[in-house]
């Protein structure tokens, strides 16, 4: 049984959780860029939340299915069409051999999860199946998906008709707040640039991507360079360039930076970075350390 | 960003993000605070009280990557304090010689003559200065398997190209400011590029997919344009 992709989408790749313990040998993490729609759509199946699963970027595929199976798709919202009629996020999509998927207009959001009931048939490399984008490895033969691409899908069961409450429906508004912590360098940008950071709404570029999501607005005065040493650098980590333009680092973001920090983005806001698209508006705010570990318990006892 | 306080006065610890800490030593750049840092490195990510996600080394600090999933900040906070103000055993890890064969024809070296010209030399001294010379690995990261080398002589120093390049291929030698290194997958960059490795830098299918450690000692030795592409057949021979 296996699935071909008709039409393959702008970026569409196998995701995983990520591929951890590498980055000291310069490897990032890479997987699923908005884990947590990863997860809930592999939780509507019944499949453990880290199953891999198919990442569509902003255009979306046309995939058929030689065999009936149920599929969920979570994230980003498409105006789907499962055989011409209209299929929705969030629920049990029953699927028969035959059947033709379609991702349609793209209603809200940027990155969008489609999980199987069975197994990918995709190798692991270095302990994932995420497919590392930038550096061509891993993944369904090294790279995102192609036209006329198959991927097997082993030991296929019909699971359940099952969805999301509404309460739990993401919305992505284009809109977005962001969380911080005070970094590493928070203390050498200069109280003027602290408050330029926060009290501006920033515009996501088009040069954004799974590396890093880098902003448009008015530059941080950078009349004196902040000069540090090169060092770990980890997703959410928010860098000031010289340009002025602050850069959030994401899951293939390099694993070694040498721009000062002003922030992190809390761990509770991560997915988010997933979503985001070109002139999408962003604002920051602080919060404290204990806060940003209570909402990460409150998202944790709420996942299913 | 919390910082602690802790005994020896050389390592500073503070929380980098809400997932992550910075230990920090106050040394100076060099072998043996780099000996230092990967010793503590490798008995933090061995310790299962700390369940770390990630230890990355770098030129003066190690960055902690918590797992998230079962982690609690205060605990977690007063374990590391506690085993940071404990002695560190320093054994000094193996340090190989890595030779590495590069081949500086201008087909490959796209950039060496503006390199010989900016270091005002021609281009024979400048490859004879940058493959007689012993570098050592600092820390690896950037790019998967990059290396990051110390030991450029200062007269081949050479600042990055004002425009990078949008493609630079896996294998390429190049120096950038007081650094020089290997592209060890295709990459834009703007470094200046002065040859290239028949070697495969990076991979990914293996155990241990970069080329070296830190501590590892690397030599670039020239080759001739038949001799790479006989190393690269020989690469390449066994996976087509």
């Amino acid at each position: 049984m296996s699935m071909r992709l008709i039409y393959s989408g702008l970026q569409t790749s196998v995701q995983d959780a990520g591929r951890f313990g590498y980055m000291h040998i310069g490897i990032s993490r890479s997987g699923a860029m908005d884990h947590r729609s990863m997860e809930l759509a592999n939780w509507l199946l019944g499949n453990p939340l880290q199953n891999p699963v198919l990442e569509v970027t902003l255009i979306g595929p046309i995939i058929e299915f030689e065999e009936s199976l149920s599929i969920s798709i979570t994230g980003a919202r498409f105006e789907l069409f499962l055989n011409g009629q209209l299929v929705f996020n969030n629920e049990v999509i029953q699927v028969n051999a035959g059947d033709i998927l379609e991702f349609e207009r793209l209603e809200e959001g940027a990155r969008a999860y489609i999980a199987f009931s069975g197994q990918l048939d995709i190798e692991v490399t270095l302990n994932s199946y995420s497919t590392h984008l930038t550096c061509q490895f891993g993944g369904h033969e090294n790279h995102q998906l192609k036209d006329n691409d198959r991927i097997k899908i082993r030991n296929i069961k019909i699971v359940p008709l099952n969805s999301l409450d509404n309460s739990q429906h993401p919305y992505f508004s284009g809109n977005y707040l962001l969380r911080c912590v005070n970094s590493v360098e928070t203390s050498k940008f200069s109280e003027e640039q602290i408050l330029q950071f926060y009290q501006q709404k920033f515009y996501v570029s088009p040069d954004s991507n799974r590396m890093g999501i880098r902003l448009l607005g008015t530059p941080l005065e950078m009349s004196s360079s902040i000069e540090i040493l090169s060092s770990g650098l980890t997703e959410g980590t928010i860098q000031i360039p010289p340009s002025g333009l602050p850069i959030v680092s994401s899951v293939d973001g390099q694993t070694i930076g040498g721009y000062p920090r002003i922030a992190n983005v809390i761990a509770t806001d991560l997915p988010l970075l997933g979503q985001l698209k070109a002139n999408d508006k962003i604002n920051f705010t602080l919060v404290n350390l204990d806060y940003s570990d209570k909402l990460f318990k409150q998202a944790q006892d709420y996942k299913l | 960003m919390n910082q602690f306080e802790l005994q020896g006065k050389h390592f500073k610890l503070s929380t980098n993000g809400d997932a992550a800490y910075i230990i920090t030593l106050k040394e100076e750049i060099g072998k043996p605070l780099t000996q230092k840092l990967i010793s503590i490195a490798s008995s933090l990510r061995s310790d299962n009280r700390f369940n770390l996600l990630e230890v990355i080394p770098s030129y003066q600090s190690l960055t902690l990557i918590v797992n998230r999933d079962s982690f609690d900040r205060i605990v977690f906070e007063k374990r590391l304090v506690s085993r940071l103000n404990e002695p560190f055993e320093y054994t000094p890890s193996e340090s190989r010689l890595i030779e590495i064969p590069v081949c500086y024809d201008s087909q490959f070296g796209l950039d060496l003559v503006n390199v010989a010209k900016h270091c005002h030399m021609t281009t024979d001294e400048l490859i004879s200065l940058h493959s007689s010379q012993i570098y050592w690995v600092n820390m690896l990261g950037f790019l998967p398997g990059f290396l990051y080398l110390s030991g450029l002589r200062k007269s081949l120093y050479c600042p990055r190209k004002e425009t990078p390049s949008i493609k630079i291929n896996a294998g390429s030698v190049g120096i950038g400011g007081e650094q020089t290194g290997i592209y060890p997958v295709a990459s834009p960059g703007g470094w200046n590029i002065i040859g290239q490795t028949p070697l495969k830098v990076f991979i990914p299918s293996s155990n241990h997919p970069a080329l070296a450690n830190p501590l590892d000692r690397i030599k670039f030795n020239p080759i001739t344009l038949d001799e790479f592409k006989q190393l690269q057949s020989d690469e390449q021979g066994p996976q087509s």
